[in-house]
This record gives C-alpha cells, sequence and structure tokens, in this order.
C-alpha cells in the first residue's frame, strides 16, 4: 500500500473541488454531484488497486517461503504452484479464512463494486464514503499477510 | 439490492431522509443558544436526482438548508447524496473558507443517526459531530 496515502490525499482535493462546486451550484448542481460520484469511484479503483499489488506481493512472499522449505514433504504442494495464475479472490484465500470476515469484506468490494466498475456497469453509480471505503481497505490490507 | 426495493421505499427513504436532517439542524438549534450573535437562515433546496430515484421514476424533493452567520462568518449546510456507499448520506458544509462533509454512519431502519465529520486524520478518519466541533466550525476552520 505504498501509494495510498498520496491516493487518498490527491482525492482530499478533488472531492473538496467538486464538493464545493456542488453546494455552490444553483442550476448544475446535479452535475457535479455526478462528476463526485465518478470521482469517488475513480479513486476507489486506485484504492483497491494497492490493495491488489498488496495481496499480489504476500502471496508471492508466502510461496517463495513453502517452496522453499527443507523438507520435500512440506514444499511439494508448492512446488508447481503459480499464485499468478490463480483468481484473486483464491489468492486473498491464501492469506486469510474463508469463513471469516476480512474474507467477506475482501469479497465485497472486489466482486461488487471494484469488477462492477472497472466493468463500466452502470448500476453501480453510486457516490460513496471512500474515506470510510479507505481505512476499511487499509485495515484490510493489515489482516492479509503472509 | 437496489432490485429488490419498489418507489414506495424510495419514497420512504427521502422522507426519512429529510426528517434526520430536521432533528440535525435543531440540534445545532440548541447548540447555538450559548452562541451570541449568531443568526440561522433556513431555506430548502431541491435535492439531487439521484440515480435510484431516476430509476424508480421519484421526484426530487425539498430539501432543508441551514446556514449559521455570526459576523463575517458564514457556515452553511447542504444536504449532498442520501445513497452513498458505506454510509446513509452526506452534507456539504461549506465555511468562508473550507469545505467539510457530514456522514450519516447511523439512521437505518428507524436507529438514531450517528453525524460523523470527517476530518482527513490518518489514524481516525472521522470524529463525531458534537457540540464541540460544530460550535469550533462556527467560530473558525478546523
Amino acid at each position: 500500500m505504498k501509494s495510498f496515502t498520496e491516493v487518498r490525499t490527491s482525492y482530499r482535493y478533488a472531492d473538496w473541488y467538486l464538493a464545493s462546486k456542488e453546494a455552490a451550484a444553483r442550476v448544475h448542481k446535479q452535475r457535479w454531484s455526478r462528476l463526485r460520484a465518478i470521482n469517488d469511484q475513480a479513486y476507489f479503483l486506485m484504492m483497491f488497486g494497492q490493495l491488489e499489488d498488496h495481496v499480489n506481493s504476500q502471496c508471492k512472499k508466502l510461496v517463495t517461503r513453502k517452496k522453499t522449505a527443507p523438507r520435500w514433504k512440506d514444499r511439494r504442494a508448492w512446488d508447481t504452484f503459480d499464485p499468478e495464475r490463480e483468481p484473486f479472490m483464491n489468492r486473498v484465500a491464501l492469506l486469510t479464512d474463508k469463513g471469516g470476515k476480512a474474507f467477506r469484506q475482501v469479497k465485497y468490494y472486489y466482486e461488487d463494486l471494484r469488477c462492477e466498475i472497472a466493468h463500466g456497469n452502470t448500476a453501480v453509480q453510486m457516490p460513496m464514503a471512500l474515506i470510510t471505503v479507505a481505512a476499511e481497505l487499509q485495515s484490510l490490507a493489515r489482516a492479509l499477510h503472509a | 439490492m437496489v432490485a429488490k426495493l419498489d418507489k414506495r421505499d424510495i419514497r420512504q427513504r427521502v422522507s426519512d431522509w429529510v426528517s434526520r436532517l430536521t432533528k440535525l439542524y435543531a440540534q445545532l438549534d440548541v447548540w447555538l443558544r450559548d452562541v451570541p450573535g449568531a443568526q440561522v437562515l433556513r431555506g430548502d433546496v431541491e435535492q439531487i436526482n439521484e440515480e435510484v430515484m431516476q430509476q424508480f421514476g421519484v421526484r426530487p424533493q425539498q430539501v432543508p438548508t441551514y446556514t449559521v452567520v455570526k459576523g463575517k462568518r458564514r457556515v452553511s449546510f447542504v444536504p449532498s447524496s442520501l445513497w452513498i456507499i458505506r454510509a446513509n448520506g452526506r452534507v456539504n458544509i461549506t465555511t468562508n473558507k473550507n469545505q467539510y462533509m457530514l456522514l450519516d454512519m447511523g439512521g437505518a431502519d428507524g436507529q438514531p443517526s450517528d453525524w460523523q465529520l470527517v476530518t482527513w486524520s490518518l489514524k481516525r478518519p472521522t470524529a463525531p459531530f458534537d457540540r464541540e466541533r460544530f460550535l469550533a466550525l462556527v467560530e473558525r476552520d478546523i
């Protein structure tokens, strides 16, 4: 999550500008509101991208460690395993319990929001409380480790 | 989630939004009692025609605004989006120099509102919007 704080700071100023335009608008309030929602979603994708990068690096760390186990019995299941070929949620499952809260939260953000927004689903055109979402993504990153 | 709703649910939620805003402003009135020279201007603004409302053909309603004027200082509360992911409505607060945001983190299913002021702190990005924070906003930017 190297660039997370910078992305968050950049969002703060972009939202500040759009919210001030929306609050002051007499006739184009709708337009500014729409732009603010798009801004929320764009920054969400960047923030989630930081979490994806974190998951990838933690998976790589885990698999590398498992592949270097001294006993063949301990490393045989990992020897031919390539996390980059796995779907994203399988990679998450390597880092946290599939039945746990962290897994469910990542699944919600990934499947219901990230994929829908990234693939242009217009049904998900709501603004976000992105400051709250950002805090949750940071908390999730702390919960997902090798 | 949206597909399970109907027009009546959407109207009900808009009505609840107006009710929560009215309660918020009533609380601001109480907090302002101790502030000499503060004047309150109440108004209405047409609600943003949000995507969910458009989907169900619900027309935007008038929603209340609240402005405090004290000397040259002005603090305006203008409702923004009601449908917002991970919150239950947003109110923009505009002062002479700055822009703030209030999020209702409660208020669902008849529960009381939980208005949080976004502080942008890294450790705790929101804080309860209480008397102290409101009066600080009226006096200066925080």
